[in-house]
């Protein structure tokens, strides 16, 4: 029962990679070095930081003036 | 069988996560490279080029590489600027001896005062580019997210790479990365700011700008010569020899000559301790307007 158990756990761990790398092999494919390092610096960035604050006019910018103030602990204006 | 399937549940979900994670990609990030990469960017032809309020010629294509950021008009459009970012962006960039880079911003804005006197009070001495129609987005069809529109093009005007580097240093790593296959980073031991942008400076006039060179190192260093890109530089340094924990100031002149458009001058300190020189750069714009009153 163990053996049979084990037998089943390494094949199920094997499609996983199998699953798994074709996965990865599909996002990848077609594309340069170079995109697939623009990809993943973008897909590592968060989308607009700073903007979305001062868009609901909260803290990190004075609007319409002098851009934000980089570098600076939150204050209300 | 139940049995068997809780156990092996979580094993698969850990190999799936670790593998899937190989590459970190979003779907959008995936289409926004893919469309962009390869295709030619285009300026709109009507609009000019400006350093602040100030209009200025500049061939924007002729150079190795070009980075051009549009910025749109919804919500805080200053806020989305980052002007004192992009001014040590610039400067650092500008250090990479052998290529040449360009700089564009283009703002789907009226150049109206407010643009103006937050380039002024940030100190952005570079070109930009006013389209309230926003001509350049629909001329070039990009993506709608603002995450997609700075993009660094190569001699041909065709986008080598997307994303804004002033707001993700792993987007500026690639960007440099890219640069540097052509070119030589150069940065100073000496000085923390060897880059100015002088901005427009008028045909025939005379500037200058101080460098601190602050030798925080343990060793004396002495000033072997000094070299200069032309005849239209000049450059003297305050003390011949810099101990440890003094500041010697370079002070850099330029003479406008009278060709009209973007320059870039350097001097070269050479000191007996250092196999390479110490690298200072200013740049900026010749406005002829002078010659031709």
């Amino acid at each position: 029962m163990k053996k049979k158990f084990l037998w089943i756990a390494f094949a199920t761990m094997a499609a996983a990679v199998a699953v798994a790398g074709y996965y990865d092999h599909s996002q990848t494919e077609g594309l340069t070095p170079l995109q697939i390092a623009n990809i993943e610096s973008l897909s590592n960035t968060p989308q607009t930081p700073f903007d979305k604050a001062c868009v609901e006019g909260k803290t990190f910018c004075t609007p319409n003036y002098m851009g934000p103030i980089e570098n600076s602990l939150p204050v209300n204006w | 069988m139940k049995y068997i399937n809780l156990k092996i549940l979580p094993n698969l979900i850990i190999f799936l996560t670790i593998l899937s994670l190989c590459h970190n990609m979003r779907k959008d990030d995936r289409n926004a490279v893919l469309n962009l990469t390869g295709n030619e960017i285009m300026l709109p032809d009507s609009l000019g080029f400006m350093i602040q309020d100030v209009p200025v010629e500049y061939d924007f294509s002729f150079a190795d590489y070009k980075v051009v950021t549009y910025i749109d008009s919804k919500g805080c459009t200053t806020c989305s600027m980052k002007l004192t970012l992009w001014n040590d962006l610039i400067n650092e960039f500008k250090t990479i001896e052998g290529i040449d880079v360009n700089f564009l911003m283009i703002l789907n804005k009226d150049a109206d005062e407010d643009l103006i006197s937050a380039l002024k009070l940030n100190f952005f001495r570079h070109p930009v580019m006013f389209d309230p129609q926003g001509t350049f987005k629909e001329k070039n069809s990009l993506p709608s997210s603002p995450a997609y529109h700075t993009m660094l093009l190569d001699s041909d005007n065709k986008v080598v790479a997307v994303g804004n580097p002033v707001l993700s240093p792993k987007i500026k790593d690639l960007y440099r990365q890219i640069l540097t296959e052509n070119g030589t980073e150069r940065s100073s031991e000496l000085c923390q700011k060897p880059v100015v942008a002088l901005g427009v400076v008028n045909a025939g006039d005379s500037v200058f700008r101080q460098f601190n060179l602050v030798n925080n190192g343990k060793d004396i260093w002495n000033v072997q010569g000094i070299t200069t890109s032309c005849d239209c530089i000049s450059a003297t340094i305050s003390s011949e020899m810099i101990n440890p924990g003094d500041t010697a100031v370079l002070t850099m002149s330029f003479i406008a000559d009278s060709i009209p458009g973007y320059f870039s001058k350097y001097a070269d300190i050479y000191f007996q301790e250092k196999e390479k020189s110490e690298h200072f750069l200013v740049h900026g714009f010749i406005d002829n307007l002078n010659i031709n009153n």
